[in-house]
């Protein structure tokens, strides 16, 4: 709270007043007697009194109480010599409004209402002087009431101030908060991982291992001696060929049906996976019945074990990601060719990818000196991010090339990293943003990537002394760029 | 006479959508399995057979696929009016979708029941012939044919309490 007491320039005629006034009551035994003394503390008048007397005070302050609506007593007002308690009571002919008590030890002059009223014709000029400080006492209130206001005014403004900045920092906390969740989940998930990878790979191994004894095992069974040629090219087409897309498939299913309308649908859908020189093959023989499904049992027997295998390696391929990703980053840097860790991710990513084209010309470009698995876990994100962001006929174009960068002592060579996408780009306003730690523009939750943020790859590059900086890609999309001097 | 049944299978990963036409080979019988890698080609698949007399019955659709993703799929099938998609059953059928995605689908989607990956190919063929008996009553087929195929309970009692008039 400020300043409690203020005095204002009147002050100086109330001493002047007051000093009079003291005369004149000293000189008159009948009103000295009324002078009390009050020790500090002491109180004169409770709330609703009613006293029916006035107080001119002479010496020391006394204060005004007024109880709130929860009970507690409020300090209001100080009162100094030459002020007059009691003045409310008097005008109004009501109880006490206040609560008065000595703030320090005091004097006062206690008058009766009817003993005041007298004074104007016992006492003419002492009345006239205490109708003086009865006026003054008022406008000096009225006007502390005028600065409470403005004061209370100020304060409002202060605690809407306050009560903002509170709001935006809980929200700063809660923000915080939700982070730190996240991030302790990563750090869970990630020392989890290495236990899981293990866990996964014995199960995945001996997929792969089973599969190869049942190839040894299937191929003597569909393709003994007395078979002959054509059931071997059906096994080694279901071993080797990939499937025929959806669109080619219903095709061969309408030839199937020309040939031989009789053909149930299930056995046309399962033929018409053949290639299409093995299923014309088929298609002279289909009135033998049982060579037609010993060759197309050939053929799935090898196309089973190859998807059987190629499972497994997707499965194998995962775990090998997720221990990289959880891996700790202490391994000691060394030369790296950065066209072969591109065209290693590129090979990782394969799936994410498929759908895109990707365009890439790896050309031989000097060495830098960093920790592979880093950088590729960079690649990993930038071509991710790209992979998200384009959509339908999806372009990312990979570019590597020296560039030297001068300092202000020395020219650096370099190599230059720039992976462009045909993307939405990255507006302006965000192009310094999205290498903020934990920025990201996926949603909360089930999104995990197995790269890292931009913020740390920012981090990375840069402890290698190289940059790293998202522009625009012309016509459209984003182009990041990424510098890393050459090993010297 | 019933009109051309169809059921759609959207799946983008070749070995998965083989696994699964395996699974509902029986249905053939009365039903025609269709195999789509992509949004793309289900829509253009179903354009073509808007003339003819024949319907939609199920679709079987993955949720994560590159370009158009399962549950805009089907909220975009949902509202379109093509004649063929008249009482149409969905199944989403996913190994990943988020918490929202699923709202989504359910709210929006129209979605009739929501299928996850690994499945169980005896629970799979089960889900498909309830949904293809809600189907047959809905849409007010003649169920006779499909008797001893789906549902039999469910149609009998409907037969009971409907004269079968074609609805479709």
């Amino acid at each position: 709270m400020s300043e409690l007491t203020e005095r204002s320039e009147d002050e100086c005629s109330g001493e002047g007043d007051l000093s009079q006034i003291l005369g004149f009551i000293e000189a008159e035994p009948s009103l000295s007697q009324r002078i009390e003394s009050l020790e500090a503390g002491e109180s004169l008048l409770h709330e609703a009194d009613s006293r029916k007397r006035l107080w001119l005070i002479l010496q020391g302050t006394l204060r005004l109480n007024k109880t709130n609506a929860a009970g507690e007593r409020l300090r209001l007002d100080e009162l100094g010599p030459g002020e007059i308690v009691g003045i409310l009571s008097y005008y109004t002919r009501e109880k006490s409004f206040f609560g008065v008590e000595a703030s320090t030890d005091s004097r006062i002059f206690s008058i009766s209402w009817d003993s005041f009223d007298r004074l104007h014709t016992d006492h003419p000029h002492l009345h006239k002087l205490m109708e003086k400080r009865v006026r003054e006492s008022f406008t000096r209130r009225y006007r502390r009431l005028v600065h409470l206001h403005l004061e209370m005014d100020r304060l409002n403004e202060a605690l809407k101030h306050e009560r903002s900045e509170l709001r935006t920092t809980v929200e700063e906390l809660e923000k915080t908060r939700e982070r730190l969740v996240h991030r302790e989940k990563l750090a869970v998930l990630g020392s989890v991982l290495p236990g899981i990878a293990h866990e996964l790979n014995n199960p995945t191994a001996s997929i792969s291992r089973n599969a190869d004894y049942l190839e040894s095992i299937l191929k003597a069974t569909f393709v003994d001696a007395s078979a002959g040629d054509a059931i071997e090219r059906f096994w080694q087409a279901g071993v080797k060929a990939p499937l025929v897309g959806t669109t080619q498939q219903r095709e061969q299913m309408s030839k199937i049906a020309e040939v031989d309308p009789a053909t149930p649908r299930p056995l046309q859908r399962r033929l018409a996976v053949l290639p299409p020189e093995l299923l014309e093959n088929l298609l002279k023989t289909i009135k033998n019945e049982t060579t037609v499904i010993r060759c197309l049992h050939s053929f799935e027997a090898g196309r089973f074990l190859h998807t059987l295998r190629s499972s497994a390696h997707r499965i194998e391929r995962l775990v090998h990601s997720l221990k990289r990703y959880a891996r700790t980053h202490n391994e000691a840097a060394a030369e790296v060719d950065l066209a072969v860790g591109l065209r290693d991710t590129l090979l990782i990513l394969g799936s994410r990818l498929r759908e895109i084209e990707v365009r890439y010309e790896p050309g031989r470009v000097p060495s830098v000196r960093a920790n592979e698995d880093e950088l590729n876990q960079i690649w990993t994100n930038l071509l991710t991010n790209a992979a998200d962001a384009v959509g339908d006929d999806g372009v990312i174009e990979i570019t590597l090339s020296t560039e030297a960068r001068k300092t202000l002592s020395e020219t650096k060579a370099g190599v230059l990293v720039e992976i462009a996408d045909n993307g939405p780009g990255v507006a302006e306003a965000l192009r310094e943003k999205i290498f903020e730690p934990n920025y990201t523009t996926k949603g909360r939750g089930g999104n995990f990537g197995l790269g890292l943020g931009l913020g740390i790859a920012r981090t990375i590059i840069e402890r290698y002394g190289g940059t790293i900086h998202v522009e625009g890609n012309h016509p459209r999309g984003a182009r990041f760029v990424v510098w890393l001097p050459q090993a010297s | 006479m019933n009109p051309k049944l169809y059921i759609l299978c959207i799946e983008d990963e070749p070995e998965v959508l083989d696994a699964i036409t395996r699974d509902l080979a029986d249905f053939e019988a009365h039903f025609c399995l269709e195999a789509c890698a992509s949004a793309e080609e289900a829509k253009t698949l179903l354009n073509g057979l808007s003339d003819e007399d024949s319907r939609v019955a199920a679709i079987l659709c993955d949720h994560v696929m590159p370009g158009q993703r399962g549950i805009e799929l089907l909220i975009e099938l949902t509202e379109s009016d093509l004649p063929v998609l008249k009482h149409t059953r969905k199944i989403l059928f996913t190994g990943q979708a988020g918490h929202e995605d699923t709202i989504e689908a359910i709210n929006h989607g129209g979605i009739d029941h929501y299928l996850a990956k690994p499945w169980d190919p005896d629970k799979l063929v089960d889900i498909i012939r309830e949904q293809l008996t809600t189907y047959v009553i809905q849409a007010r087929l003649d169920p006779l044919p499909l008797l001893s195929f789906l549902n039999r309970e469910r149609l009998t009692e409907y037969m009971r309490k409907h004269q079968p008039i074609s609805d479709v």
